[in-house]
């Protein structure tokens, strides 16, 4: 971009030596090795953890990291893999003892709500307003703002959809369906058990229970409505369990204790004709699975919200040292022209969460175009679909229900307790009602 | 064993030679049945150790013929090797296991020893404070755990994990340890003294040489619970390189799609991680059994 | 005797203090302080408002007694299970037969294994897919369909506890094989002039010498496996439907996912508190025992 840019950052990158200068001082006698700034102030360094460790997605990180370092010699990036799910914990630990707290966190959607509500992390409504709050789909500010506050950065997002089996949808004459009743009747034109089984329908963690939150919020139930009180006791949220339940019949033995990412092995090998997950399964296809998967958006019912859109995001730890450096990081990288190049290094699927980036340049990079009919229908998805920061979307509550651990519960008791939707619908509204009162209790 | 064990008593004198057939032929038919046994309990780690070396691009089949490894293929161990950082994780388990038996016997053996023989004000204190902390679950200190490290300036080094790694162990192996010196008779230290030598000269020549079982079984405790350990490595290390073998393959598998070749890396890779272990554990089986036996942790 | 005149001197007191010190220092430090940092934070679940028990109301929750049910069969029956297993296999392993030492060393391997290992071992055996035991099940024609083991409302809770077993086996096997060793050779002797055929030289020779090792091996191991957090995570993470939700994985998930520290505290000073009463009715059974014996 401009100079004006440079400019700026050459201004951050001073400021930054500066505070981290001060903030280090009094650290610099007695401190573990970690916590010195490397090499004095002359050199700064920022620190990052991310979890992913497929290739692309380290190659992708390592093109960011060494493209700023460039652009700002006096800096040093140094990544630090922490495993998805556990960087709460060292998270935590950090934020309570002020040190070893990284500058930017690199999670995934799951976590953004508590932290910011825990104020783990900072607020970042100047950084996102700097990006350009219109290069985001409105229902994705809709669904990571709490409170009017930003407290993260979505950069790539993986929209879910169902893949299915395209030659068996040719061999049964078998059209994509528009509606859960057509997608329930082509579940179960190809059920063949124990060969080939309708559905896959997985529910291991609470991460995992994407389907649950799918097959209700496209059924237009929620946990909780508009003014964020429960709103589960409703008829809506009857009939989407009974169609999750449904899907429930055709899914193999033990499905519901697999994760997705184990799962995906089942429809590679043709044992499930059908299954609900993300863009980046395409990034798994080879030529001969090409021909093989299709793929269609989630039906919806009229009125009712679209499919579960999970996301990677970029925030800043309440406690981390050189805030203006990492926002500046954080937008050199969503520069358009920098975020088309990180876009055709990183994990293929894993789409763009900025409108702007979804030009000719990035479907027609070789490595995009060859899955491009895939990305077009994450793209529709996409545009439908409900960001679910905390699981749940957008609530303060969403805490409760992380506790609770209620959304696997109710999947797993639906399936493999095959309780029907009216008992488990009293059960799980008994259990929120009484989460929600000790919540609120002094 | 050679270690001076007890057997249970055999014939007195005077059986016929079929009697001694007979027992012979007992004693080989238990063998059969101690080895089917040891096999049965081997097996999941047999197991991994077996599907390591298959085909990682055929991994995930229904096919029994595919159950065993055709051939000695080490694919698995290349593609697990070739994209971590395995070595170095495993050296840094190994420096940071071995220095955690250092300290811990450092630290445990003098408590045993002074629990074990001296009478002092405040030793049953003492014992009630360390089965006290034997019962408080890891979890719940590691956050207030990580605020006193930073405070000590211990956080991200070896020396802090290395330090809370030892301390988890201490309960147990005093214990073991102050039974180890119960069995060790007092008679030698009392001709010790009576010889003019003090506590620490009747420690040194008297005490440590009878009580290395014991130690290498305490120590071989320690080893494996530093080995084993991931929330505590996860939280304190910050930096990649300094990642222990349990952090480093959790979070090299977590998050990935698990297709063929991953669940064979996986195998692979549990395979390296756990062999350091149990080579040590091989060579020193001898002491460690008849270190836990001559303890004799009666309670 | 000298020990006897050693017993009062200012230098036993004194070496018995130094001897101790550095364990009970680090104890201290590492375990107890941050120990009670956390129950500390249980009595006040807002940071800044003074201390109250109201956070252990929640104790009465389903969600916690679930927990702690889970864990206590864990603890139970893993325990049960490395007994019935350690029992005649140190039995057999204190006979003088060919290949003993080959045999107790392997017994020891579990130890060895890492618990990310362990875990890696194990769902992969029991993988619903492509697993061994479905493969053999499904191979031979025993089973229709796959059988997932993890993932069963019946089978997920005792497939863990075989884990934790499999894991715990070698410290009970070593403690029963060591008392063993300490059965007075002329007690069997003289039950087999007596007559007693081998189940009642079992039952009245060396069951009761095994006793207060069954007890100590039950305790430490139960101890362990009730308050061990990472086997249930990574085999299970709870499910199905929380069947398996251990009180160290409500604390995770409080602590880490819920990020409710007060709450996380109160489960975890509970664990503590069990180990702890377990703990203190092995010293008294033990105490009783020794006074007996007096």
């Amino acid at each position: 971009m401009g100079s004006s840019h440079r400019l700026t950052r050459r201004e951050l990158l001073r400021r930054g030596v500066m505070t981290a200068g001060t903030a280090a001082a009094p650290f610099l006698d007695g401190c573990g090795p970690g916590d010195a700034p490397d090499g004095g102030p002359d050199r700064l360094t920022l620190r990052t953890w991310s979890p992913d460790t497929r290739d692309a997605a380290l190659a992708s990180e390592r093109w960011w990291h060494d493209a700023f370092m460039a652009a700002n010699p006096q800096l040093q990036v140094e990544q630090l893999t922490v495993p998805y799910d556990e960087d709460t914990v060292k998270l935590k630990a950090a934020h309570r003892a002020g040190t070893s707290v990284p500058d930017i966190l690199w999670t995934y959607n799951q976590n953004l709500y508590a932290y910011g509500l825990e104020g783990l992390v900072r607020p970042l409504n100047d950084l996102m307003s700097r990006i350009g709050l219109d290069r985001y789909p409105q229902q994705v500010l809709d669904g990571i703002r709490v409170d009017g506050t930003y407290y993260s950065v979505p950069f790539v997002g993986f929209p879910f959809f169902i893949y299915c089996r395209k030659d068996l949808y040719a061999a049964k004459g078998l059209r994509p369906p528009e509606t859960h009743e057509e997608l329930l009747e082509n579940v179960a034109a190809l059920h063949d058990p124990p060969g080939c089984y309708g559905y896959l329908l997985t529910n291991q963690y609470i991460a995992d229970t994407f389907n649950l939150k799918t097959a209700m919020w496209t059924h237009g139930a929620y946990f909780f409505d508009a003014g964020d009180n429960l709103a589960l006791d409703r008829p809506a949220t009857l009939r989407a369990w009974a169609f999750y339940k449904e899907l429930g019949k055709y899914s193999p033995p033990g499905s519901m204790a697999q994760g997705d990412l184990e799962s995906r092995e089942l429809m590679l090998d043709g044992r499930v004709a059908h299954m609900f997950t993300t863009t980046s399964f395409a990034a798994d296809f080879g030529p001969e699975d090409m021909n093989r998967q299709g793929a269609f958006a989630y039906p919806i019912q009229p009125g009712a919200k679209g499919a579960s859109l999970d996301f990677n995001a970029l925030s800043l730890p309440a406690r981390s040292r050189q805030p203006d450096l990492a926002k500046e990081m954080i937008g050199f990288l969503l520069e358009p022209e920098n975020f088309q190049k990180f876009l055709a290094r990183t994990v293929v699927g894993w789409v763009p969460m900025l409108e702007d980036a979804w030009t000719g340049r990035y479907l027609n990079h070789p490595r995009i175009a060859a899955v491009r009919e895939y990305l077009e229908i994450g793209r529709i998805s996409q545009k439908t679909g409900i960001v679910s920061t905390g699981y749940f979307g957008p609530s303060r509550h969403s805490g409760v229900l992380i506790a609770t651990d209620i959304e696997k519960q109710i999947g797993d008791r639906l399936v493999v307790f095959d309780q029907s939707p009216e008992e488990v619908l009293e059960w799980a509204d008994s259990v929120l009602r009484k989460a929600l009162a000790q919540e609120s209790a002094p | 064993m050679g270690t001076g064990l007890r057997e249970v008593p055999g014939s007195g004198a005077g059986r016929t030679i079929t009697a001694a057939a007979a027992r012979r032929r007992r004693s080989r038919l238990l063998a059969i049945l101690a080895l089917v046994m040891t096999l049965a309990i081997l097996f999941p780690f047999l197991w991994i150790v077996l599907s390591s070396f298959r085909d990682p691009q055929n991994f995930l089949t229904l096919d029994l013929r595919d159950a065993l490894p055709r051939s000695l293929d080490l694919s698995s161990y290349r593609l697990a090797l070739g994209r971590t950082d395995l070595f170095n994780w495993v050296a840094n388990s190994l420096l940071v296991a071995a220095s955690t038996t250092v300290l811990s016997l450092l630290v445990s053996a003098p408590a045993a020893f002074a629990l074990s023989r001296l009478e002092f004000r405040g030793k049953s204190a003492v014992q009630w404070f360390s089965m006290i902390s034997y019962a408080v679950p890891s979890i719940i200190i590691v956050v207030p755990l990580f605020l006193i490290l930073v405070k000590l300036g211990l956080n991200n080094s070896f020396a802090g994990l290395i330090l809370v790694h030892a301390t988890f162990t201490i309960p147990f192996s005093t214990w073991v340890l102050r039974d180890f010196y119960q069995s060790i008779p007092r008679d030698l230290e009392e001709a010790g003294y009576v010889d003019g030598a003090g506590l620490l000269q009747v420690l040194r020549h008297i005490v440590l040489p009878l009580s290395i079982p014991g130690l290498l079984a305490a120590g071989a405790y320690a080893f494996i619970l530093s080995w084993n350990d991931f929330l505590f490595a996860l939280v304190i290390m910050d930096e990649a390189a300094a990642y222990t073998a349990p952090v480093g393959v959790h979070a090299y598998f977590t998050g990935r799609f698990l297709g063929e070749s991953t669940w064979a890396q996986l195998m692979a890779a549990s395979s390296i991680v756990s062999l350091p272990s149990v080579l040590l554990f091989g060579f020193f089986q001898r002491y460690l059994v008849s270190g836990f036996l001559s303890s004799g942790v009666k309670g | 005797m000298r020990a006897a005149g050693l017993k009062h001197s200012v230098y036993v007191q004194i070496a018995g203090v130094v001897l101790t010190a550095p364990a009970i220092l680090l104890l201290s430090l590492v375990v107890v302080l941050p120990f009670i940092t956390a129950a500390w934070w249980s009595l006040s679940p807002e940071p800044g408002s003074g201390p109250t028990l109201a956070g252990y109301r929640w104790l009465l929750d389903p969600a916690f007694f679930d927990a702690f049910k889970h864990s206590l069969t864990i603890g139970v029956f893993s325990v049960l299970l490395e007994l019935v297993i350690a029992i005649p296999a140190a039995i057999l392993l204190n006979q003088a037969i060919p290949g003993r030492g080959f045999c107790r060393a392997a017994l020891m391997l579990p130890w060895a294994v890492p618990t990310i290992a362990v875990a890696a071992a194990f769902l992969w055996l029991a993988n619903t897919n492509y697993g061994l035991f479905n493969q053999l099940g499904l191979g031979l024609g025993l089973l229709n369909a796959p059988i997932a083991f993890l993932g069963s409302p019946a089978l997920a809770l005792p497939s863990v506890i075989v884990a934790h077993a499999w894991k715990g086996l070698p410290l009970v096997f070593v403690i029963i094989l060591s008392a063993l060793q300490s059965l007075p050779p002329e007690l069997m002797e003289a039950a087999r002039v007596d007559g007693a055929g081998r189940i009642a030289q079992f039952t009245h020779v060396i069951l009761p010498h095994l006793k207060p090792s069954i007890a100590l091996a039950a305790v430490l191991s139960g101890i362990y496996n009730f308050s061990l957090f990472d086997i249930t995570f990574l085999l299970t993470g709870g499910g199905p439907a929380g069947e398996t939700t251990t009180l160290p994985l409500l604390l995770y998930t409080q602590e880490f996912k819920a990020l409710d520290t007060g709450r996380a505290a109160v489960v975890g000073v509970s664990i503590f508190a069990a180990g702890l009463m377990a703990l203190a009715a092995l010293a008294w059974s033990s105490f009783t025992r020794e006074s007996r014996r007096t």
